[in-house]
């Protein structure tokens, strides 16, 4: 047993507003700078939708994460020899269209403009040429399912479908959508890290958060095909790649993420995992349906004795493995198993997991009265989301997966409607109860997590002991009192 | 204004039509003096010997590679004796400045010449007027130079074929640092190694102008794409004469001649491009665009 610790989250769907709150909090923190502007290292999609960038979950077209061959796991945009070979001409890259052609207004004619009989217009400009431009796209161009006809239709998930459950998604008055944030997963097995020609992106050892050294990036973009989740970034201002941080630096001071903090609708939540790395690869190369199971089997239970020796023999401190027990991310994975990963069969076994969203059933009008389906949340049946769409986003097509996440959030929602309405059968609630396989009290924990922690139990920030990490190279204390101050290095090219 | 004041004055006063007509004719007599009076002018006595003293050098320099006085017509070039006498001397020195513009021209005495000496163009030799008067008179009067000892240029010594070869293709460097010949001129017999052609290909050189004129050209440095390399860094005696002794083994061998590179490295670059785009038609072309151009036909609209 190898025990690493990582940082990682969940992100509650069914209590995601699509705000973008998140989102822009993200952009004020880290990417309002020139050559940044197209990047949204935080975005929230639409779903049913192609996302950002358009269609990214399609790999038969951008080619990213893992592929099976044989006995061996194989990037799909291919081994070492071929990332040579196509080293100055990637040919799976997005396309500035893919993403969007960041804009902003000629604001300054709304009031130099001299007088006239006609309103000024502020006219649309290109933040990357400065000239006038048509807006074409943009980072949620198919926010709540604004041109569904292209857009939701397209989506690699829906065209899975039947053409009847394709009919009865955008069907009138029953159309259905949830959203979907998006950060860097931090994978354990990230493919943008095997990727890299420079060996500039490395998974921190101490929390598993995946970064690129912006000293050792030399822009080869390897690592924007390589991502799955098209989640690390061409900044073509510095001529390197970007990627989410996972706000390290506020993690460090015992802060949330920005897009955490932010969070309106208190969807997400952050804590350590332990993982038994020595499982990494044979997790990976498990089929598409026992991904996300195999991926639970990987992470520790951190109050098990003998997981806590191994940890301690490994050199985790005991503070990490306190804050692994506090985790909330270890109660939504491993105790309840409610929470999933987004596309396992990409094979990075990706650390951030998501709630599925149990959508209300619809309701029904009859003779001008309307009238909500006797069972209220009740029935996977009846579940507006085709189950196929669902187990193809979060458990690689496995509908067993998905069906026993949906029986717990319906188990929950049983016993609280008992204990608040009471007009539920016992037979119903126990049934309910059975089904789920959670006893009373984690159906009331599982509530209770849902809507009433405060941030501290939501958001378990484990102590970073940078201190720690970085002795062996520098002393700590004066790491402590210099940073942020003399030079910010330039970056080194070789032209 | 002021100009016109001072001619108007002087008109006045009756004077300015004799400054005039005297004016033009203290131009007249001047320019007469510089232009026509040198030719007016034959040198003689210790002046004579002097000039062609200075044309004799001049001829064992930049001439004799090609040319000779009275031995009879070469392979190289012809007899120069007498030759003020057969052609005028405007042309003589037109020719003498620069061969290839008279041919150009369709100078008819200048095709032939060239016809008769085996296509061989005669180099520019860059003379300044003095040099190019110093060289006719010594044309014109060979024995006023008589004084001067005909040495033997090609000495009783034969050079080394190998080191020759070795000199030629640059595995031996020139003792003066001077470039080795394969960087200019085509060789047969090197394959496409001697296959440049900044210069002439030297496959016939030995046939064209044998031992004597080889030796002089390296010495002499009659061309000027030559005389720029070498004339910092000569090539030592034993260097001309392996050289020599190496053209001639090729002259001798007829090796196959020289292939230019130019073929296979156009090909290369030819096949490099098309692999570069055979991957390129691989290449991602954008999702986007295409979905929304597809609903758009659906619907008839314009893309």
């Amino acid at each position: 047993m190898d025990i690493r610790a990582q940082v990682s989250s969940v992100f509650h769907l069914d209590k995601c507003i699509g705000c973008h709150t998140c989102s822009i909090a993200c952009k004020n923190l880290w990417t309002d700078r020139r050559g940044n502007e197209y990047m949204w290292w935080n975005n929230v999609e639409t779903k049913p939708g192609t996302g950002y960038p358009t269609k990214w979950e399609d790999q038969e077209k951008y080619r990213g994460g893992w592929e099976r061959v044989g006995s061996q796991l194989r990037l799909k945009q291919g081994g070492k020899a071929s990332t040579i070979g196509k080293i100055f001409h990637n040919p799976d890259l997005p396309t500035m269209d893919d993403y969007y052609e960041p804009f902003t207004f000629k604001y300054a004619d709304l009031i130099n403009a001299p007088a006239g009989t006609d309103q000024p217009t502020a006219r649309p400009i290109s933040m990357v040429s400065g000239k006038p431009m048509k807006i074409e796209a943009g980072p949620n161009w198919d926010d709540d399912l604004s041109g569904s006809t292209v857009y939701a239709a397209n989506d690699p998930g829906v065209i899975e479908l039947s053409e009847e459950q394709q009919q009865q998604l955008f069907a009138i008055e029953k159309m259905v959508m949830f959203h979907l944030p998006r950060i860097c997963n931090h994978c354990t097995n990230a493919a943008c890290v095997a990727s890299c020609p420079s060996g500039a992106i490395y998974k921190r050892g101490e929390d598993g958060i995946v970064l690129i050294n912006q000293d050792k990036c030399r822009g080869w973009r390897m690592c924007v095909s390589a991502c799955p989740y098209k989640k690390t970034y061409y900044g073509w201002a510095t001529g390197k790649s970007e990627k989410c941080i996972l706000c390290y630096p506020r993690q460090e001071a015992g802060e949330a993420p920005g897009c955490f903090h932010s969070c309106v609708g208190r969807i997400r939540y952050l804590g350590v995992l332990l993982y038994d790395a020595d499982k990494i690869e044979a997790t990976a190369m498990k089929a598409d349906g026992e991904l996300a199971a195999a991926q639970r089997e990987m992470i520790l239970d951190p109050f098990d004795p003998e997981v806590i020796k191994a940890a301690r023999e490994g050199g985790l401190a005991d503070q990490i493995i306190k804050a692994a027990q506090a985790s909330p991310v270890y109660k939504f994975v491993k105790e309840w198993g409610i929470a999933l990963p987004l596309h396992p069969e990409f094979r990075t076994l990706p650390m951030l997991f998501y709630v599925p969203p149990l959508l209300p059933v619809l309701s029904s009008e009859n003779r001008g009265t309307q009238k909500i389906s006797n069972d209220f949340f009740t029935s996977l049946e009846q579940a507006r989301l085709p189950l196929k769409y669902l187990a193809g986003m979060f458990s690689g097509g496995n509908e067993e997966e998905v069906k026993a996440v949906y029986r717990r959030l319906i188990a929950v929602r049983i016993q609280r409607r008992a204990e608040t309405v009471g007009d539920l059968s016992e037979a119903e609630l126990l049934n309910a109860r059975e089904l789920s396989g959670l006893d009373r009290d984690a159906l009331d924990a599982i509530f209770r997590m849902t809507s009433l922690t405060r941030i501290k139990e939501r958001i378990v920030v484990p102590p970073m002991l940078r201190e720690q990490a970085i002795e062996a190279g520098m002393d700590p204390e004066e790491y402590k009192q210099e940073m942020g101050f003399g030079s910010r290095k330039a970056p080194k090219r070789r032209w | 204004m002021k100009t016109r004041g001072w001619r108007a004055d002087l008109y006045r006063l009756t004077l300015g039509l004799p400054l005039r007509y005297s004016l033009v004719f203290g131009a007249t007599v001047l320019s007469g003096l510089l232009f026509v009076g040198p030719a007016f002018s034959q040198p003689t006595g210790a002046e004579l010997t002097r000039l062609a003293e200075q044309g004799e050098n001049l001829y064992r320099q930049k001439c004799l590679a090609c040319h000779s006085i009275g031995e009879g017509d070469r392979a190289t070039g012809p007899d120069l004796a007498g030759v003020t006498e057969r052609r005028d001397q405007e042309w003589l020195i037109d020719f003498i400045e620069d061969p290839a513009k008279m041919v150009a021209a369709g100078d008819p005495i200048a095709i032939q010449l060239l016809a008769k000496f085996n296509n061989l163009p005669m180099p520019s030799l860059r003379l300044d007027a003095d040099q190019m008067e110093a060289l006719l008179i010594y044309l014109a009067h060979p024995e006023e130079a008589a004084h001067h000892e005909q040495q033997q240029l090609v000495s009783e010594a034969v050079g080394n074929v190998t080191r020759g070869e070795q000199l030629y293709a640059g595995s031996l460097a020139m003792t003066n640092g001077g470039s080795p010949c394969i960087a200019c001129h085509a060789l047969s017999g090197l394959g496409s190694a001697g296959a440049a052609n900044y210069g002439p290909d030297l496959s016939g050189l030995y046939t064209d102008y044998e031992a004597e004129g080889v030796m002089a050209v390296l010495e002499s440095l009659a061309f000027p794409g030559m005389e720029a390399i070498y004339a910092s860094r000569p090539l030592t005696e034993t260097e001309r004469l392996d050289l020599t002794a190496y053209f001639a083994q090729v002259a001798e061998q007829q090796a196959p001649p020289a292939s230019s590179l130019a073929g296979p490295i156009l090909l290369g670059v030819v096949i490099v491009f098309a692999i570069v785009a055979l991957m390129g038609l691989r290449r991602f072309k954008g999702a986007r665009q295409p979905l929304v151009d597809q609903v758009r036909k659906q619907r008839g609209m314009r893309a």
